[in-house]
C-alpha cells in the first residue's frame, strides 16, 4: 500500500475494484480547496450562500477515471461556533453540486443531506463538489468570528 | 484448482471491502457576525412643557425639547426605522391629542441636529449608519392640541422606535 499524505486532506491507498479481480485502481484523494465563507453577517439578517456562489465551499476529488463514487457529507454542522459559548445556526436549504471540471455552472445539483453517487471524469478522474448553506443569526447574536468543519466522505461504489 | 478458488474468493472479499472504504475532505465554514443594533432610549424626552387649554403647541424636531435617540451598530450598514406613535397623551381618563406631520422627525449620522434631514415619522426611514462610528441620531417633534376644557395636569405618552438591519 502506498500512501502520500497531504496536510489537511485524506488519501486512500491502492485498492482493488470489486468484481474485477486483480485490477488495481488509483487511490481516491479528496481535497478541501475553498472555505464556505458567509463573510460579514448582520444580527437578525439571514445570509445565504448558493453552491454556485464564489464563496461556496469546494472540494476536489481525484481517483480512477470513470469510476463511480459515493458522495456524502458525514458532518453538516447545525451551528458555527465562536470558540466561546455562542452558536450561529446554519442550515442547508440550498443544494450542493458536482461536476467533472471546475465549472460550477455546469454542475449537477443534489441534496447535501441525502448525498449522491457520481462518476469521475472518464479520462482524468477528476471531480469537483460545491456546497452552499444559510446562517440565521439572532437579533442579539454575539459579534465575532464563527466557524465549523464540514466533512465530505467519498468512496468507490465498485461500479 | 482449490487454491485458485480460494484466491478468487479472497480477491472478491478484498474487492467488496474496498468498495466501502471511504476517505474524507474537510472544508471550514466561516462567518463574521457584526455588531448588533443598540438604541439609547430617552437620550432626551419630547417635552411640550406648559400648554394652555385650547391652544395647540408644536415642538419641531430640531428644537431643544424634541425627543432624541441614538442608534449604534455596524458602520455603514443600512437600518430600517419605524415608529409606533401615540394618538394622545394621557392623564387618567383624559387625553390630549398629539399628531406628527411629514417633517416632524429628523436624522443625522452625527449629533448635530442643525444639519439633520427631516422625514415623516409615520412613514419610517431607511438610512445608513455612520461609516466610522456606526451611529445614527434620530429626533422627533410633534404637535399637541388640548381642548378649551382640557383638565390640568401632566399628560404622558410613549413613542416607540424600532430599528432593524435591512441586510444592505
Amino acid at each position: 500500500m502506498a500512501c502520500v499524505l497531504f496536510p489537511g486532506n485524506a488519501v486512500a491507498g491502492d485498492t482493488l475494484v470489486a468484481g474485477v479481480p486483480g485490477k488495481r485502481v488509483p487511490p481516491l484523494r479528496v481535497f478541501g480547496t475553498r472555505q464556505l465563507r458567509f463573510g460579514d453577517v448582520l444580527p437578525g439578517v439571514p445570509n445565504s450562500v448558493d453552491y454556485r456562489d464564489a464563496n461556496a465551499g469546494r472540494w476536489f476529488l481525484i481517483g480512477m477515471p470513470g469510476a463511480e463514487v459515493d458522495l456524502s457529507f458525514i458532518s453538516l454542522p447545525g451551528d458555527l461556533d465562536d470558540g466561546a459559548s455562542s452558536a450561529l445556526p446554519v442550515c442547508y436549504p440550498t443544494q450542493a453540486g458536482y461536476y467533472t471540471f471546475n465549472f460550477v455552472n455546469a454542475a449537477s445539483a443534489f441534496d447535501p443531506q441525502a448525498g449522491t453517487t457520481a462518476r469521475l471524469h472518464p479520462f482524468w478522474g477528476f471531480m469537483f463538489v460545491w456546497l452552499g448553506a444559510e446562517v440565521k443569526p439572532t437579533v442579539g447574536q454575539n459579534p465575532g468570528g464563527y466557524k465549523n468543519q464540514i466533512v465530505l466522505d467519498v468512496s468507490y461504489t465498485g461500479n | 484448482m482449490r487454491k485458485i478458488f480460494a484466491l478468487l474468493a479472497l480477491v472478491a472479499i478484498m474487492g467488496t471491502a474496498s468498495a466501502v472504504f471511504a476517505i474524507s475532505g474537510n472544508v471550514t465554514a466561516t462567518a463574521n457576525v457584526l455588531t448588533p443594533i443598540s438604541v439609547t432610549n430617552d437620550l432626551r424626552q419630547l417635552d411640550f412643557g406648559d400648554i394652555l387649554p385650547g391652544i395647540n403647541k408644536s415642538v419641531p424636531f430640531n428644537d431643544a425639547n424634541s425627543g432624541k435617540w441614538r442608534v449604534d451598530g455596524a458602520a455603514s450598514r443600512e437600518v430600517a426605522i419605524t415608529f409606533t406613535l401615540p394618538a394622545g397623551l394621557v392623564l387618567g381618563l383624559d387625553s390630549v391629542p398629539i399628531s406628527f406631520n411629514a417633517t416632524d422627525a429628523g436624522h443625522n449620522q452625527s449629533d448635530v441636529v442643525g444639519v439633520a434631514t427631516p422625514f415623516d415619522p409615520s412613514a419610517g426611514l431607511t438610512q445608513n449608519l455612520h461609516g466610522a462610528t456606526g451611529e445614527l441620531f434620530i429626533w422627533l417633534g410633534g404637535t399637541v392640541a388640548p381642548s378649551p376644557t382640557q383638565p390640568a395636569g401632566v399628560y404622558t405618552g410613549t413613542a416607540i422606535m424600532d430599528v432593524v438591519y435591512t441586510g444592505l
